[in-house]
Protein backbone atom coordinates (compact mmCIF):
# COMPACT_ATOMS: atom_id res chain seq x y z
CA UNK A 1 0.00 0.00 0.00
CA UNK A 2 1.35 3.10 -0.64
CA UNK A 3 1.35 5.61 2.04
CA UNK A 4 1.44 9.00 0.27
CA UNK A 5 -1.57 10.94 0.01
CA UNK A 6 -4.03 10.12 -2.66
CA UNK A 7 -3.83 12.03 -5.61
CA UNK A 8 -7.14 14.00 -6.43
CA UNK A 9 -7.45 14.36 -10.72
CA UNK A 10 -7.75 18.40 -10.54
CA UNK A 11 -11.04 19.58 -11.91
CA UNK A 12 -10.08 21.70 -14.90
CA UNK A 13 -14.02 22.62 -15.53
CA UNK A 14 -14.76 26.16 -16.07
CA UNK A 15 -18.34 28.29 -16.09
CA UNK A 16 -18.13 31.01 -18.07
CA UNK A 17 -21.06 33.11 -17.48
CA UNK A 18 -23.00 29.47 -17.45
CA UNK A 19 -21.38 28.36 -20.02
CA UNK A 20 -19.61 24.75 -18.76
CA UNK A 21 -16.86 23.75 -20.51
CA UNK A 22 -14.58 20.39 -19.90
CA UNK A 23 -11.60 22.38 -19.64
CA UNK A 24 -9.93 25.97 -20.16
CA UNK A 25 -8.24 25.32 -23.06
CA UNK A 26 -9.93 27.25 -26.36
CA UNK A 27 -8.36 28.03 -30.02
CA UNK A 28 -8.50 31.44 -30.73
CA UNK A 29 -11.03 32.91 -33.43
CA UNK A 30 -9.16 33.05 -37.17
CA UNK A 31 -6.56 30.92 -35.78
CA UNK A 32 -8.32 27.54 -36.22
CA UNK A 33 -11.17 27.81 -38.77
CA UNK A 34 -14.29 26.27 -38.31
CA UNK A 35 -12.48 23.36 -36.78
CA UNK A 36 -12.01 21.14 -40.07
CA UNK A 37 -8.52 21.95 -40.99
CA UNK A 38 -7.15 20.88 -37.38
CA UNK A 39 -9.34 18.23 -37.07
CA UNK A 40 -6.74 16.04 -38.90
CA UNK A 41 -4.24 16.83 -36.08
CA UNK A 42 -6.33 16.53 -33.24
CA UNK A 43 -9.40 15.37 -31.45
CA UNK A 44 -11.43 18.46 -31.06
CA UNK A 45 -13.56 16.89 -28.14
CA UNK A 46 -10.31 17.56 -26.00
CA UNK A 47 -10.54 21.44 -26.28
CA UNK A 48 -12.49 23.17 -23.93
CA UNK A 49 -13.57 25.08 -26.83
CA UNK A 50 -13.30 26.55 -30.06
CA UNK A 51 -13.36 29.71 -31.09
CA UNK A 52 -14.49 30.13 -34.80
CA UNK A 53 -13.27 31.97 -37.82
CA UNK A 54 -15.20 36.11 -38.06
CA UNK A 55 -18.55 35.55 -39.45
CA UNK A 56 -20.25 38.24 -40.95
CA UNK A 57 -23.56 38.56 -42.32
CA UNK A 58 -22.68 38.64 -46.30
CA UNK A 59 -19.38 37.29 -47.22
CA UNK A 60 -16.22 39.16 -46.97
CA UNK A 61 -13.49 38.44 -49.42
CA UNK A 62 -10.79 40.11 -47.33
CA UNK A 63 -7.68 41.57 -48.20
CA UNK A 64 -5.45 41.79 -50.96
CA UNK A 65 -2.01 39.39 -50.99
CA UNK A 66 0.66 39.32 -49.23
CA UNK A 67 -1.73 38.90 -45.76
CA UNK A 68 1.05 37.88 -43.60
CA UNK A 69 4.79 38.93 -42.54
CA UNK A 70 7.11 37.07 -40.00
CA UNK A 71 8.44 39.15 -37.58
CA UNK A 72 10.62 38.64 -34.47
CA UNK A 73 9.05 35.90 -32.57
CA UNK A 74 5.73 36.68 -34.01
CA UNK A 75 3.82 37.77 -37.12
CA UNK A 76 1.91 40.26 -38.44
CA UNK A 77 -1.42 39.69 -40.32
CA UNK A 78 -3.93 41.37 -42.48
CA UNK A 79 -6.66 38.82 -43.29
CA UNK A 80 -9.27 40.93 -43.19
CA UNK A 81 -12.09 38.33 -42.18
CA UNK A 82 -12.78 36.88 -45.21
CA UNK A 83 -15.44 34.49 -44.27
CA UNK A 84 -18.11 32.75 -46.36
CA UNK A 85 -21.24 34.08 -44.20
CA UNK A 86 -23.61 33.44 -41.99
CA UNK A 87 -25.82 31.40 -43.62
CA UNK A 88 -22.76 29.28 -45.19
CA UNK A 89 -21.41 28.78 -41.69
CA UNK A 90 -24.41 27.54 -40.56
CA UNK A 91 -25.54 25.30 -43.66
CA UNK A 92 -21.63 23.86 -44.18
CA UNK A 93 -19.20 24.33 -40.91
CA UNK A 94 -21.47 23.99 -37.99
CA UNK A 95 -22.70 20.42 -38.84
CA UNK A 96 -19.05 19.36 -38.59
CA UNK A 97 -18.03 21.04 -35.33
CA UNK A 98 -21.54 19.35 -33.93
CA UNK A 99 -20.16 16.39 -34.55
CA UNK A 100 -18.14 16.88 -31.18
CA UNK A 101 -19.17 17.61 -27.86
CA UNK A 102 -16.87 20.66 -27.66
CA UNK A 103 -18.24 23.88 -27.15
CA UNK A 104 -18.64 26.51 -30.11
CA UNK A 105 -18.20 30.15 -29.47
CA UNK A 106 -18.87 31.95 -32.90
CA UNK A 107 -17.08 35.26 -33.26
CA UNK A 108 -19.26 37.39 -34.89
CA UNK A 109 -17.77 40.79 -37.07
CA UNK A 110 -20.50 43.44 -38.84
CA UNK A 111 -19.26 46.74 -40.22
CA UNK A 112 -22.86 48.18 -38.57
CA UNK A 113 -24.05 47.98 -35.23
CA UNK A 114 -27.13 46.28 -37.34
CA UNK A 115 -25.17 44.08 -38.76
CA UNK A 116 -23.69 42.44 -35.49
CA UNK A 117 -27.06 42.30 -34.27
CA UNK A 118 -28.30 40.41 -37.25
CA UNK A 119 -25.74 37.95 -37.17
CA UNK A 120 -26.19 36.99 -33.58
CA UNK A 121 -29.65 36.44 -34.02
CA UNK A 122 -29.68 34.21 -37.17
CA UNK A 123 -27.28 32.62 -34.92
CA UNK A 124 -28.60 32.22 -32.30
CA UNK A 125 -31.88 31.32 -33.65
CA UNK A 126 -30.26 28.49 -35.37
CA UNK A 127 -28.13 26.89 -32.82
CA UNK A 128 -25.30 27.80 -34.11
CA UNK A 129 -23.48 28.85 -30.94
CA UNK A 130 -23.06 28.02 -27.33
CA UNK A 131 -21.69 31.55 -27.00
CA UNK A 132 -20.91 34.88 -29.08
CA UNK A 133 -16.98 36.86 -29.07
CA UNK A 134 -17.61 39.73 -30.30
CA UNK A 135 -14.94 41.18 -32.73
CA UNK A 136 -14.95 44.29 -32.06
CA UNK A 137 -11.13 44.55 -32.09
CA UNK A 138 -10.38 43.52 -35.77
CA UNK A 139 -7.24 46.35 -36.86
CA UNK A 140 -7.45 44.78 -40.59
CA UNK A 141 -11.16 46.30 -41.79
CA UNK A 142 -11.88 49.77 -42.60
CA UNK A 143 -15.48 50.18 -40.99
CA UNK A 144 -16.66 47.88 -37.73
CA UNK A 145 -14.10 46.15 -36.12
CA UNK A 146 -11.79 48.34 -34.04
CA UNK A 147 -13.90 51.28 -34.88
CA UNK A 148 -15.98 49.96 -32.06
CA UNK A 149 -13.34 48.40 -29.91
CA UNK A 150 -11.55 51.75 -29.33
CA UNK A 151 -14.26 54.23 -28.47
CA UNK A 152 -16.17 53.25 -24.98
CA UNK A 153 -19.28 54.19 -26.12
CA UNK A 154 -19.54 52.40 -29.46
CA UNK A 155 -18.61 49.30 -27.67
CA UNK A 156 -21.00 49.72 -25.39
CA UNK A 157 -23.49 50.08 -28.33
CA UNK A 158 -22.23 47.30 -29.68
CA UNK A 159 -22.91 44.67 -26.43
CA UNK A 160 -26.38 45.63 -25.84
CA UNK A 161 -27.54 45.54 -28.90
CA UNK A 162 -26.50 41.96 -29.02
CA UNK A 163 -27.14 41.65 -25.92
CA UNK A 164 -30.63 42.18 -26.46
CA UNK A 165 -31.03 39.10 -29.23
CA UNK A 166 -29.79 36.60 -27.43
CA UNK A 167 -29.36 35.11 -23.94
CA UNK A 168 -26.67 33.05 -24.65
CA UNK A 169 -23.05 34.85 -23.29
CA UNK A 170 -22.11 37.73 -24.69
CA UNK A 171 -17.95 38.03 -25.18
CA UNK A 172 -16.51 41.34 -26.51
CA UNK A 173 -12.69 40.93 -27.68
CA UNK A 174 -11.17 43.86 -26.33
CA UNK A 175 -8.45 46.03 -28.45
CA UNK A 176 -5.17 45.98 -26.80
CA UNK A 177 -4.54 49.10 -29.08
CA UNK A 178 -6.39 51.45 -26.17
CA UNK A 179 -4.62 53.56 -23.86
CA UNK A 180 -6.90 52.22 -20.99
CA UNK A 181 -8.10 48.39 -21.95
CA UNK A 182 -9.71 48.34 -18.45
CA UNK A 183 -12.44 50.87 -19.11
CA UNK A 184 -13.26 49.50 -22.05
CA UNK A 185 -13.73 46.04 -19.89
CA UNK A 186 -15.61 48.27 -17.66
CA UNK A 187 -17.70 49.94 -20.62
CA UNK A 188 -18.60 46.29 -21.37
CA UNK A 189 -19.46 45.20 -18.59
CA UNK A 190 -22.30 47.94 -17.87
CA UNK A 191 -23.48 47.00 -21.05
CA UNK A 192 -24.05 43.74 -20.25
CA UNK A 193 -21.42 41.30 -21.11
CA UNK A 194 -21.39 38.43 -19.84
CA UNK A 195 -16.90 38.35 -20.37
CA UNK A 196 -14.66 39.23 -21.89
CA UNK A 197 -11.65 38.15 -24.40
CA UNK A 198 -8.37 39.72 -23.78
CA UNK A 199 -6.81 40.50 -26.51
CA UNK A 200 -6.77 40.82 -30.13
CA UNK A 201 -3.95 41.59 -31.94
CA UNK A 202 -1.39 44.68 -31.82
CA UNK A 203 -1.51 47.16 -34.98
CA UNK A 204 2.15 46.53 -36.54
CA UNK A 205 3.87 47.43 -39.95
CA UNK A 206 6.63 46.11 -41.45
CA UNK A 207 8.67 47.75 -44.47
CA UNK A 208 10.19 45.64 -47.05
CA UNK A 209 13.26 48.01 -47.36
CA UNK A 210 14.71 46.66 -50.90
CA UNK A 211 10.91 47.58 -52.16
CA UNK A 212 10.53 50.31 -50.33
CA UNK A 213 7.01 49.61 -49.76
CA UNK A 214 4.86 48.01 -46.68
CA UNK A 215 5.13 44.00 -47.02
CA UNK A 216 1.67 43.92 -46.52
CA UNK A 217 -0.94 45.10 -48.77
CA UNK A 218 -3.04 46.49 -46.34
CA UNK A 219 -0.08 48.29 -45.50
CA UNK A 220 -0.36 47.52 -41.54
CA UNK A 221 -1.67 44.85 -39.69
CA UNK A 222 -2.23 42.77 -36.59
CA UNK A 223 0.68 41.60 -34.38
CA UNK A 224 0.29 38.09 -32.85
CA UNK A 225 2.67 35.31 -31.39
CA UNK A 226 4.84 35.43 -28.06
CA UNK A 227 6.14 38.68 -28.92
CA UNK A 228 3.07 40.46 -27.58
CA UNK A 229 2.54 38.17 -24.58
CA UNK A 230 3.94 40.11 -22.00
CA UNK A 231 1.52 42.95 -23.16
CA UNK A 232 -1.25 40.68 -23.12
CA UNK A 233 -0.94 39.85 -19.20
CA UNK A 234 -0.71 43.06 -18.38
CA UNK A 235 -3.66 43.88 -19.87
CA UNK A 236 -5.59 40.70 -18.57
CA UNK A 237 -4.38 41.84 -15.37
CA UNK A 238 -5.62 45.42 -15.19
CA UNK A 239 -9.26 44.11 -17.03
CA UNK A 240 -9.38 41.79 -13.80
CA UNK A 241 -8.88 44.30 -11.30
CA UNK A 242 -11.50 46.21 -13.25
CA UNK A 243 -14.47 44.05 -13.85
CA UNK A 244 -16.20 41.06 -12.33
CA UNK A 245 -16.94 38.61 -15.08
CA UNK A 246 -14.97 36.57 -16.81
CA UNK A 247 -11.50 36.91 -18.61
CA UNK A 248 -10.53 34.50 -21.78
CA UNK A 249 -7.07 35.34 -22.09
CA UNK A 250 -4.96 35.50 -25.01
CA UNK A 251 -2.08 36.65 -26.53
CA UNK A 252 0.87 34.34 -27.50
CA UNK A 253 0.03 31.44 -25.71
CA UNK A 254 2.78 28.53 -26.65
CA UNK A 255 3.21 26.60 -23.90
CA UNK A 256 1.26 25.38 -20.49
CA UNK A 257 3.66 28.29 -18.57
CA UNK A 258 2.35 31.10 -20.71
CA UNK A 259 -1.21 30.24 -20.20
CA UNK A 260 -0.88 29.92 -16.45
CA UNK A 261 0.65 33.73 -16.98
CA UNK A 262 -2.69 33.93 -17.77
CA UNK A 263 -5.05 32.21 -15.29
CA UNK A 264 -2.92 34.26 -12.50
CA UNK A 265 -3.53 36.96 -13.71
CA UNK A 266 -6.75 36.68 -13.73
CA UNK A 267 -7.98 34.62 -16.82
CA UNK A 268 -10.59 31.89 -16.41
CA UNK A 269 -10.34 30.55 -19.07
CA UNK A 270 -7.36 30.63 -22.33
CA UNK A 271 -7.25 30.74 -25.96
CA UNK A 272 -4.50 29.51 -27.82
CA UNK A 273 -3.79 31.49 -31.55
CA UNK A 274 -0.73 31.41 -33.13
CA UNK A 275 1.14 28.70 -32.16
CA UNK A 276 -1.56 26.53 -33.58
CA UNK A 277 0.47 27.75 -36.59
CA UNK A 278 3.50 26.82 -35.22
CA UNK A 279 2.68 23.32 -33.87
CA UNK A 280 -0.98 22.29 -34.69
CA UNK A 281 -1.45 20.36 -31.59
CA UNK A 282 0.03 23.11 -29.26
CA UNK A 283 -3.40 23.57 -27.53
CA UNK A 284 -3.13 19.69 -26.09
CA UNK A 285 0.27 20.40 -24.91
CA UNK A 286 -1.04 23.51 -22.84
CA UNK A 287 -3.71 21.61 -21.53
CA UNK A 288 -1.12 19.06 -20.65
CA UNK A 289 0.75 20.97 -19.32
CA UNK A 290 -1.85 22.24 -16.88
CA UNK A 291 -2.87 19.52 -15.59
CA UNK A 292 0.75 18.49 -15.12
CA UNK A 293 0.58 22.17 -12.82
CA UNK A 294 -2.01 21.72 -11.19
CA UNK A 295 -1.41 18.11 -10.08
CA UNK A 296 2.73 19.65 -9.04
CA UNK A 297 0.78 21.63 -6.90
CA UNK A 298 -1.37 19.84 -5.33
CA UNK A 299 -4.16 22.04 -6.71
CA UNK A 300 -7.72 20.71 -6.74
CA UNK A 301 -8.87 22.96 -9.71
CA UNK A 302 -7.76 25.26 -12.63
CA UNK A 303 -10.24 27.89 -11.18
CA UNK A 304 -8.34 27.92 -7.57
CA UNK A 305 -5.60 29.90 -9.74
CA UNK A 306 -7.70 32.51 -11.49
CA UNK A 307 -6.38 35.61 -9.92
CA UNK A 308 -4.07 34.56 -7.88
CA UNK A 309 -1.23 36.82 -8.81
CA UNK A 310 -3.37 39.46 -6.81
CA UNK A 311 -2.77 38.50 -3.58
CA UNK A 312 -0.75 39.60 -1.03
CA UNK B 1 -15.23 17.26 -61.28
CA UNK B 2 -11.73 16.55 -60.86
CA UNK B 3 -9.93 16.07 -57.86
CA UNK B 4 -6.35 16.69 -57.24
CA UNK B 5 -4.53 14.28 -55.53
CA UNK B 6 -4.32 14.08 -51.73
CA UNK B 7 -2.57 11.26 -49.62
CA UNK B 8 -2.39 10.42 -46.52
CA UNK B 9 -4.09 12.59 -43.45
CA UNK B 10 -1.10 14.43 -42.90
CA UNK B 11 0.69 14.42 -39.30
CA UNK B 12 3.41 16.47 -37.43
CA UNK B 13 6.11 14.05 -36.62
CA UNK B 14 9.66 14.53 -36.09
CA UNK B 15 12.23 12.66 -38.62
CA UNK B 16 16.10 12.11 -38.38
CA UNK B 17 17.92 13.46 -41.09
CA UNK B 18 19.69 10.97 -43.09
CA UNK B 19 21.97 14.10 -45.51
CA UNK B 20 21.88 17.37 -46.53
CA UNK B 21 24.13 18.32 -48.65
CA UNK B 22 24.37 21.80 -51.35
CA UNK B 23 23.47 21.26 -54.35
CA UNK B 24 23.84 24.71 -55.79
CA UNK B 25 24.62 28.40 -54.91
CA UNK B 26 22.32 28.83 -51.62
CA UNK B 27 20.81 25.30 -52.37
CA UNK B 28 20.40 22.54 -50.19
CA UNK B 29 18.68 18.90 -50.58
CA UNK B 30 17.62 17.55 -46.86
CA UNK B 31 16.98 13.58 -47.39
CA UNK B 32 14.50 12.14 -44.62
CA UNK B 33 13.00 8.47 -44.14
CA UNK B 34 10.08 7.94 -45.84
CA UNK B 35 7.85 6.52 -42.96
CA UNK B 36 4.54 7.61 -42.06
CA UNK B 37 2.81 10.09 -43.26
CA UNK B 38 5.47 10.08 -45.86
CA UNK B 39 5.23 6.81 -47.63
CA UNK B 40 3.56 8.21 -50.71
CA UNK B 41 3.44 11.72 -50.95
CA UNK B 42 1.83 12.98 -54.44
CA UNK B 43 3.67 15.07 -56.43
CA UNK B 44 2.54 19.03 -56.02
CA UNK B 45 2.03 18.25 -52.07
CA UNK B 46 4.50 20.05 -49.73
CA UNK B 47 6.05 19.46 -46.32
CA UNK B 48 5.86 22.18 -43.39
CA UNK B 49 9.55 22.03 -41.52
CA UNK B 50 10.00 23.73 -38.37
CA UNK B 51 13.37 25.89 -38.30
CA UNK B 52 13.34 27.06 -34.83
CA UNK B 53 16.47 26.20 -32.48
CA UNK B 54 15.24 23.68 -30.34
CA UNK B 55 12.83 25.44 -27.69
CA UNK B 56 13.28 28.82 -29.33
CA UNK B 57 10.37 30.93 -30.42
CA UNK B 58 12.01 31.89 -33.77
CA UNK B 59 11.29 32.14 -36.30
CA UNK B 60 8.39 31.26 -35.19
CA UNK B 61 6.60 30.15 -38.43
CA UNK B 62 7.27 26.87 -40.32
CA UNK B 63 8.56 26.62 -43.84
CA UNK B 64 7.05 25.16 -46.70
CA UNK B 65 8.58 22.54 -49.34
CA UNK B 66 7.79 20.45 -52.09
CA UNK B 67 8.88 16.89 -52.27
CA UNK B 68 11.96 16.66 -54.87
CA UNK B 69 13.18 12.84 -55.00
CA UNK B 70 11.72 9.59 -53.32
CA UNK B 71 13.71 6.88 -52.76
CA UNK B 72 13.01 3.33 -51.78
CA UNK B 73 14.19 4.21 -48.47
CA UNK B 74 13.91 8.27 -48.11
CA UNK B 75 12.45 11.35 -49.54
CA UNK B 76 14.21 15.29 -50.05
CA UNK B 77 12.86 18.26 -50.61
CA UNK B 78 15.68 21.17 -52.05
CA UNK B 79 15.17 24.51 -50.51
CA UNK B 80 16.90 27.95 -51.26
CA UNK B 81 18.73 29.54 -48.44
CA UNK B 82 16.38 33.14 -48.28
CA UNK B 83 16.15 34.31 -44.83
CA UNK B 84 16.41 33.84 -41.14
CA UNK B 85 14.95 30.68 -41.49
CA UNK B 86 16.14 28.44 -44.12
CA UNK B 87 19.25 30.04 -42.87
CA UNK B 88 18.62 28.21 -39.56
CA UNK B 89 17.73 25.07 -41.20
CA UNK B 90 20.99 25.48 -43.76
CA UNK B 91 22.91 24.13 -40.23
CA UNK B 92 21.08 21.36 -39.58
CA UNK B 93 23.75 18.20 -39.96
CA UNK B 94 22.83 14.72 -40.69
CA UNK B 95 21.50 12.46 -37.70
CA UNK B 96 19.53 15.67 -36.01
CA UNK B 97 16.13 15.57 -36.00
CA UNK B 98 13.40 18.09 -37.72
CA UNK B 99 10.23 18.76 -36.96
CA UNK B 100 7.67 18.56 -39.47
CA UNK B 101 3.97 18.71 -40.40
CA UNK B 102 2.84 16.59 -44.06
CA UNK B 103 2.21 15.59 -46.28
CA UNK B 104 -0.06 18.97 -47.49
CA UNK B 105 -1.70 20.91 -50.13
CA UNK B 106 -3.43 18.74 -53.13
CA UNK B 107 -1.03 17.71 -55.94
CA UNK B 108 -0.86 17.38 -59.90
CA UNK B 109 -3.74 15.73 -61.33
CA UNK B 110 -3.15 12.47 -62.71
CA UNK B 111 -6.11 10.35 -62.72
CA UNK B 112 -7.06 11.21 -66.87
CA UNK B 113 -3.50 10.64 -68.03
CA UNK B 114 -2.63 7.73 -70.29
CA UNK B 115 -0.35 6.36 -72.48
CA UNK B 116 -1.13 8.35 -75.48
CA UNK B 117 -0.15 11.75 -73.52
CA UNK B 118 3.29 13.48 -74.06
CA UNK B 119 3.91 15.98 -71.09
CA UNK B 120 6.23 18.92 -70.97
CA UNK B 121 7.41 19.85 -67.25
CA UNK B 122 8.00 23.75 -67.03
CA UNK B 123 10.51 24.74 -63.90
CA UNK B 124 11.63 27.66 -63.24
CA UNK B 125 14.56 28.09 -60.22
CA UNK B 126 13.60 26.90 -57.20
CA UNK B 127 10.52 25.53 -58.55
CA UNK B 128 12.01 22.95 -60.12
CA UNK B 129 11.98 20.32 -57.32
CA UNK B 130 8.36 19.26 -57.66
CA UNK B 131 8.56 18.39 -61.33
CA UNK B 132 11.56 15.90 -60.43
CA UNK B 133 9.32 14.14 -57.71
CA UNK B 134 6.54 14.09 -60.47
CA UNK B 135 8.61 13.07 -63.45
CA UNK B 136 9.35 9.55 -61.23
CA UNK B 137 5.78 9.40 -60.93
CA UNK B 138 5.39 9.76 -65.13
CA UNK B 139 7.99 7.38 -65.39
CA UNK B 140 6.14 4.85 -62.95
CA UNK B 141 2.87 5.21 -64.63
CA UNK B 142 4.90 4.59 -68.35
CA UNK B 143 3.63 8.31 -69.31
CA UNK B 144 6.19 10.30 -71.93
CA UNK B 145 7.58 13.49 -70.63
CA UNK B 146 9.82 16.00 -71.47
CA UNK B 147 11.91 18.83 -69.08
CA UNK B 148 12.60 22.57 -69.39
CA UNK B 149 13.61 24.02 -66.94
CA UNK B 150 14.96 27.92 -66.29
CA UNK B 151 17.85 29.97 -63.74
CA UNK B 152 19.06 32.80 -63.50
CA UNK B 153 22.76 31.44 -63.77
CA UNK B 154 24.24 27.97 -63.75
CA UNK B 155 25.58 28.46 -60.18
CA UNK B 156 22.02 28.17 -59.23
CA UNK B 157 21.10 25.19 -61.62
CA UNK B 158 19.76 22.32 -59.69
CA UNK B 159 19.23 18.64 -60.82
CA UNK B 160 20.34 19.48 -63.73
CA UNK B 161 22.22 15.91 -63.79
CA UNK B 162 19.66 14.25 -62.25
CA UNK B 163 16.83 14.17 -64.69
CA UNK B 164 19.15 11.11 -66.85
CA UNK B 165 17.99 8.97 -63.77
CA UNK B 166 14.58 9.36 -65.13
CA UNK B 167 16.01 9.11 -68.54
CA UNK B 168 15.42 12.27 -70.29
CA UNK B 169 17.31 15.10 -71.12
CA UNK B 170 16.36 18.52 -69.99
CA UNK B 171 15.93 21.54 -71.94
CA UNK B 172 18.24 24.12 -69.86
CA UNK B 173 17.44 27.95 -69.91
CA UNK B 174 20.09 30.69 -67.83
CA UNK B 175 19.19 34.46 -68.03
CA UNK B 176 22.63 35.03 -68.21
CA UNK B 177 23.23 32.32 -71.18
CA UNK B 178 26.13 30.66 -68.55
CA UNK B 179 24.36 27.24 -69.26
CA UNK B 180 21.87 26.32 -72.20
CA UNK B 181 19.43 28.73 -74.05
CA UNK B 182 20.68 32.26 -73.54
CA UNK B 183 16.90 33.67 -72.07
CA UNK B 184 13.59 32.55 -70.12
CA UNK B 185 12.46 29.05 -70.45
CA UNK B 186 9.25 29.90 -71.74
CA UNK B 187 11.13 30.74 -74.84
CA UNK B 188 12.36 27.12 -74.81
CA UNK B 189 8.44 26.18 -74.21
CA UNK B 190 7.06 28.14 -77.37
CA UNK B 191 9.62 26.46 -79.35
CA UNK B 192 8.57 22.99 -78.25
CA UNK B 193 5.03 23.53 -78.48
CA UNK B 194 5.19 25.02 -81.99
CA UNK B 195 7.04 21.30 -82.96
CA UNK B 196 3.64 19.62 -81.71
CA UNK B 197 2.80 16.34 -80.13
CA UNK B 198 3.03 17.82 -76.66
CA UNK B 199 -0.59 17.33 -74.84
CA UNK B 200 -0.29 18.41 -71.15
CA UNK B 201 2.07 21.12 -69.35
CA UNK B 202 3.10 20.77 -65.82
CA UNK B 203 5.20 23.53 -64.21
CA UNK B 204 6.36 25.27 -61.29
CA UNK B 205 8.03 28.55 -60.69
CA UNK B 206 8.25 32.61 -60.26
CA UNK B 207 4.33 33.82 -60.85
CA UNK B 208 5.19 35.30 -64.42
CA UNK B 209 7.05 32.57 -65.46
CA UNK B 210 3.66 30.02 -64.63
CA UNK B 211 1.28 33.25 -65.98
CA UNK B 212 3.55 32.89 -69.64
CA UNK B 213 3.42 28.77 -69.65
CA UNK B 214 -0.91 29.46 -69.25
CA UNK B 215 -0.86 31.37 -71.75
CA UNK B 216 1.14 29.99 -73.91
CA UNK B 217 -0.64 26.21 -73.21
CA UNK B 218 -4.47 28.00 -73.55
CA UNK B 219 -3.34 29.67 -76.89
CA UNK B 220 -2.14 26.48 -77.60
CA UNK B 221 -6.03 24.56 -76.56
CA UNK B 222 -3.38 22.06 -74.05
CA UNK B 223 -4.35 21.34 -70.58
CA UNK B 224 -1.77 23.10 -68.03
CA UNK B 225 -1.41 22.66 -64.46
CA UNK B 226 1.01 25.19 -62.06
CA UNK B 227 2.23 24.99 -58.56
CA UNK B 228 2.46 28.27 -56.80
CA UNK B 229 3.87 29.53 -53.88
CA UNK B 230 2.73 32.26 -51.45
CA UNK B 231 3.85 32.97 -47.80
CA UNK B 232 1.97 30.60 -45.83
CA UNK B 233 0.74 31.18 -42.23
CA UNK B 234 -0.34 27.14 -40.63
CA UNK B 235 0.10 25.58 -44.35
CA UNK B 236 -3.15 23.49 -43.45
CA UNK B 237 -5.97 26.23 -44.82
CA UNK B 238 -6.99 27.24 -41.19
CA UNK B 239 -5.34 30.81 -41.78
CA UNK B 240 -6.35 32.47 -45.24
CA UNK B 241 -3.07 34.10 -45.54
CA UNK B 242 -2.06 31.99 -48.83
CA UNK B 243 -4.84 33.05 -50.92
CA UNK B 244 -5.07 33.15 -55.00
CA UNK B 245 -8.12 34.16 -57.12
CA UNK B 246 -9.66 30.93 -59.08
CA UNK B 247 -12.36 30.64 -61.97
CA UNK B 248 -15.15 28.40 -61.21
CA UNK B 249 -18.56 27.89 -62.32
CA UNK B 250 -20.12 30.34 -59.96
CA UNK B 251 -17.34 32.97 -60.51
CA UNK B 252 -13.97 33.76 -59.20
CA UNK B 253 -13.67 32.04 -55.61
CA UNK B 254 -10.34 32.74 -52.90
CA UNK B 255 -8.35 29.02 -53.29
CA UNK B 256 -6.30 28.08 -50.86
CA UNK B 257 -2.88 27.95 -51.86
CA UNK B 258 -2.24 25.79 -49.16
CA UNK B 259 -5.56 23.26 -49.21
CA UNK B 260 -7.09 23.39 -52.57
CA UNK B 261 -3.60 24.21 -54.29
CA UNK B 262 -0.51 24.50 -54.57
CA UNK B 263 -1.51 22.88 -57.70
CA UNK B 264 -3.91 24.57 -60.26
CA UNK B 265 -5.36 24.51 -63.22
CA UNK B 266 -3.71 27.51 -64.95
CA UNK B 267 -6.61 27.77 -66.78
CA UNK B 268 -8.93 28.95 -64.09
CA UNK B 269 -6.22 31.18 -62.63
CA UNK B 270 -6.77 34.77 -62.59
CA UNK B 271 -3.51 36.31 -63.74
CA UNK B 272 -2.80 39.62 -63.19
CA UNK B 273 -3.04 42.10 -65.77
CA UNK B 274 0.26 42.36 -67.95
CA UNK B 275 1.10 45.73 -69.94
Amino acid sequence: MSNKPERVVPDLSVNIAGLVLRNPVMVASGTFGYGREYSEFLDLNALGAVMVKGISLQPWRGNAVPRIVETPAGMLNAIGLQNPGVEHYLNKDLPFLRRFGTAVIANVIGRTIDEYQEVVHRLDRADGADAFEINISCPNIKEGGIAFGTDREMAARVVEAVRSVTRRPVIPKLSPNVTDIASMAKACEEAGADAVSAVNTLMGMAIDVERRRPVLANVVGGLSGPAIRPIAVRMVWEVYRAVSIPIIGMGGIMTADDALQFALAGAQAVAVGTANFANPTASLEVLAGIEAYLKRHGEGSFAALVGRAHEG
Amino acid sequence: MRVNVRCEVPRQIELEVISHRKVALDHYEMELPRIAPFEDPAPGQFLNVACRDGGSLDPLLRRPFSFYRLTQESFSFIYRVVGRGTARLAKITPGCRVDVVGPLGSGYRLDDLDGEDRALLVGGGVGVPPLFHLSQELRRRDVAFEVAVGFASESYAIGVDDWETVGVDARVATDDGSRGYRGFVTHLVRERLEAGGVTRIFACGPRPMLQAVSRLAVHAGIDVQVAMEEWMGCGVGACLSCVCPVKEAGGVTLARICREGPVFDGSKVVWPDVQ
